[in-house]
């Protein structure tokens, strides 16, 4: 039997985690470089950013982006607790299926609901025809802020219905029995024992759909209702304007960061101790008398979101056939998401790693910053690029394109890389260095193997949110690059809903495969 | 088994002075000990008293502020020099055992071999050794919690490691598991004849499988020796609070002998602790303290008795006012209320 290899003294190691904390700054610093790009850009513009920040249009249509955030960030609480309460309900038949439809509409992404309405409601969609078949006379155009209104609301508010939906999950029914028990009613006893625990999750919700609708572009300009985002688009695009882009873009951060911070604040990170209540006593309920009635507006909602895509699509996808266009675009969208996912999964491992595992204020702070990019809007991430690759010669390449979505979706590879990371024991690691291996086969054979199954859903998360990302392919693609999303939407502003169809279609397929993803995350399918 | 040429030195595993702080909380501090051959030494402290660290520190796990460590005779943590985990030989069972969950039974197994290693029979005796034979394709959250527990001790010995080192291995068993566990672990150590350094906060445990103890207290070692050492003649009051329960009474030397309630009693003396003559402290352990006649001890009351099950005890308010805890034999039956004589059998220490 060999006597074991007798060590040998060595100098002191080099000081841990150096390399790491190199990459995870430079990971931080490329979420900072449009919003320092934009910064610089708006100083450049000396009196005229200064002129465009003080014009009342600029403020008016702060306050356009602002009310539409509001009003649809509201109208989705009030459906997702609607909906919470339907679906959480003991005695709903086929609650597995209700939850499911709650769900689908994330699988539309706001611009891709637009159209299927746009194209619904033409003279040749199944919309119009069924609406004058029903003697409404001609069908009404979708624009302006009651059209975005409804559009966003109906396929955003998954939004807050998931995390409302995981606290209902997860609530104690223990001081709402207690509050009974001590002679309150139903509805106060709710109000004190139940709407505290709820709260994190509704108010953390509302916040990030009011973000989310401050950030959306393709749907408002789709339905011609002017907020920053689309007045930035044409802006930079007329391109006669560009410092006046620049200074309305870092309005739209900071109001956006505001919302970020709110939602931070007040929202907690609801799904992060989602184990505590484990052990708790669930809350339980039943919609008795009411169970009809909330059938129906589930039911209408449900024809409203998957009903109405289903149908417009089944229509159009007879009309309209699958060329080679479509079929380029589709490959050059599986590409650039695969590279972009695969990228931001790299750059997001050092920052997982350092904040589960080295928890400094270094750490933190990198994870706050990539945090950041929630708060950076598509059209506003590709404004600030484009101003930097100006001056590289990056300029109209891949790269600028890779970097703006690096800097969009760092955050979302972080959060399930994190919860992945958590989950592995360092013990394992440790057990492995002391079983003779190095840091680098440890990694290799235990820390991977342990990290995969989490590494692939994030990654698959992070492609198809790319895929189905609008305005920063728009303005970043290089000339003559198509993806799916840019396809639709030039096919959707000629009003080419014939050419539309297939891409629309396409990326519907995509997305699904986000809902399968989502609810597999939230333990509902 | 472990080793097949003997060692120059005796000593496998030798600390001297080491210290270690989080940030501003010292964990380890100017802890010394030594690990001979085949030993088994168990390091007992309280939750906090930096045990897990010091052995972290001998694993290579955490590098020590200040001091040295060796390890078969050769310098592995100190002034310059640090061997990182991988080349020191050490085996580490954790405390959730820390198996990968990836592999099975016997992929965990082989994880530390050399591919060499790895076509011999090391493996399959070692699977052998720990009755794992049958469970070899499992996967570790296929396994009961004393299976884990061997799988881990099988991971740890299969490279045939100079020392093993044991985190509180058998703490997150149940209690009806944790003897027979206990038991089986040992013996695996002792079959492959491997030096050993098992950390606990359980008294019992350490008195009963250690070959040594050291006594770990506020991140120094306090004291070391054999099990009936450390229990009859502990070095202070802390240590003697620490291990089995007793009475802690005022006294007075007389020569080789002390004074207090329970009369003149003959004492061993905590190292230094006490004068030739003079007040001091005396520990009488409550199974030392025997029933007797009214008349032929000290006198006092019974105010409470207490049932264990194995072996119950009694709370006696003696007649100074001090309640003393009395251990009862299988028999004896008390009522509170009831007049006692006490007396003493067996050592006392003064502090």
């Amino acid at each position: 039997m060999s006597q074991l290899a007798l060590p040998t003294p060595a100098t002191r190691p080099a000081p841990r985690a150096w390399g790491l904390g190199v990459c995870a700054a430079a990971a931080a610093a490329v979420v900072l470089l449009p919003v320092v790009y934009l910064v610089v850009r708006t100083i450049g513009g000396g009196e005229r950013s200064v002129e465009t920040l003080l014009r009342a249009s600029t403020w008016a249509l702060a306050a356009r982006s602002v009310a539409l955030a509001l009003t649809v960030a509201t109208a989705s609480l009030a459906l997702a607790g609607a909906l919470a309460w339907i679906t959480g309900a003991r005695d709903l038949p086929f609650r597995r299926v209700w939850t499911g439809l709650a769900i689908a509409p994330l699988a539309a992404p706001c611009y891709l609901g637009a159209s299927v309405y746009l194209m619904g409601l033409s003279p040749r969609g199944p919309l119009g025809a069924a609406w004058e078949w029903l003697g409404f006379g001609r069908p009404p155009t979708l624009s302006g802020f009651w059209a975005a209104a409804f559009i966003l609301t109906i396929f955003v508010y998954p939004y807050v219905y998931l995390p409302l939906r995981a606290a209902c999950a997860k609530a104690d029914r223990g001081p709402y029995e207690a509050a009974r028990t001590l002679g309150r009613s139903p509805v106060r006893a709710f109000l004190t024992g139940v709407a505290p625990q709820l709260l994190p999750a509704a108010v953390g919700g509302w916040l990030f759909v009011g973000l989310y609708t401050l950030s959306e572009f393709g749907a408002v300009s789709l339905l011609r209702y002017d907020t920053f985002t689309r007045t930035i688009y044409l802006s930079y695009t007329s391109s006669f304007d560009r410092s006046a882009a620049a200074a309305m873009s870092l309005l739209l951060v900071l109001i956006a960061a505001g919302f970020l911070f709110a939602s931070d604040r007040f929202g907690g990170r609801g799904r992060a101790d989602r184990r505590t209540g484990e052990h708790a006593h669930p809350l339980v309920w039943s919609l008795g008398r009411a169970r009809w009635g909330a059938l129906a507006f589930a039911g209408v909602l449900a024809a409203l979101t998957s009903g109405v895509v289903l149908v417009v699509a089944a229509h159009w996808s007879t009309s309209a056939g699958f060329s080679g266009r479509t079929l380029d675009a589709a490959v050059s969208t599986g590409v650039l998401a695969a590279t972009a996912a695969t990228l931001t999964l790299i750059a997001g491992w050092p920052i997982a790693h350092l904040v589960v595992r080295r928890r400094s204020a270094f750490s933190i702070g990198v994870e706050r910053v990539s945090h950041l990019g929630f708060a950076l809007p598509g059209v506003v991430a590709a404004l600030g690029l484009a101003f930097f690759a100006l001056r590289t010669p990056f300029y109209q390449t891949w790269v600028v394109l890779l970097l703006a979505y690096l800097a969009m979706f760092l955050a979302q590879a972080i959060t399930p890389l994190r919860a992945t990371l958590g989950r592995i024991s360092p013990q394992t690691e440790e057990a492995a260095r002391t079983l003779g291996r190095s840091r680098a086969s440890v990694f290799f054979t235990v820390t991977l193997p342990q990290a995969a199954p989490g590494a692939v859903g994030a990654w698959l998360l992070v492609l198809i949110t790319t895929a189905r990302e609008l305005p920063a392919t728009l303005l970043l693609a290089p000339t003559g690059v198509r993806t799916l999303a840019t396809e639709l939407w030039g096919a959707m502003t000629e009003a080419e809903y014939g050419r539309a169809a297939a891409p629309a279609i396409a990326l519907l397929v995509v997305s699904c495969s986000a809902v399968v993803l989502v609810m597999r995350r939230e333990g509902l399918a | 088994m472990i080793s097949s040429e003997p060692l120059t030195s005796e000593t496998v595993v030798r600390c001297e002075g080491v210290s270690k702080s989080f940030g501003n909380s010292p964990a380890v501090r100017e802890a010394s000990l030594t690990l001979h051959q085949g030993e088994l030494l168990a390091i007992l402290g309280q939750s906090g008293c930096g045990k897990t660290t010091l052995l972290r520190i001998i694993a290579g796990l955490e590098r020590a502020d200040a001091g040295r460590v060796e390890i078969g005779g050769t310098l592995v943590d100190g002034p310059g020099v640090f061997v990182s985990p991988e080349k020191r030989g050490v085996g580490v069972v954790f405390q959730d055992y820390a198996l990968f969950p990836h592999l099975t039974v016997e992929q965990n197994v082989a994880y530390g071999l050399t591919r060499r290693a790895r076509r011999s029979r090391v493996i399959e005796d070692m699977l052998e050794m720990t009755g794992l034979l049958p469970l070899r394709d499992r996967r570790p959250h296929e396994l009961s919690g004393g299976e884990r527990q061997r799988t881990a001790i099988a991971r740890a010995l299969a490279p045939k490691p100079a020392v093993v080192l044991l985190d509180e291995p058998f703490s997150s068993l149940d209690t009806s598991l944790r003897d027979a566990v206990r038991h089986d672990v040992l013996e695996l150590l002792r079959q492959a004849g491997a030096s050993a350094v098992l950390v606990t906060h359980d008294q019992e445990e350490a008195l009963s499988v250690a070959d040594r103890v050291a006594v770990m207290m506020g991140g120094g070692v306090v004291q070391t020796g054999a099990p009936a050492e450390i229990y009859l003649r502990p070095a202070n009051r802390d240590i003697a609070g620490l291990l089995g329960d007793g009475n802690l009474l005022p006294g007075s030397m007389v020569g080789d002998c002390v004074r207090c309630e329970l009369g003149a009693l003959p004492c061993s003396r905590a190292g230094g602790c006490v004068r030739e003559s003079g007040d001091c402290e005396v520990f009488v352990r409550s199974e030392a303290i025997r029933l007797c006649g009214i008349d032929e001890g000290a006198r006092g009351v019974v105010e409470r008795t207490l049932f264990y099950g194995h072996d119950r005890a009694a709370l006696v308010r003696m007649e100074s006012g001090a309640v003393l805890r009395v251990r009862l034999g299988a028999g004896e039956v008390l009522v509170p209320g009831r007049r006692v004589g006490l007396r003493v059998d067996g050592d006392v220490v003064a502090f």
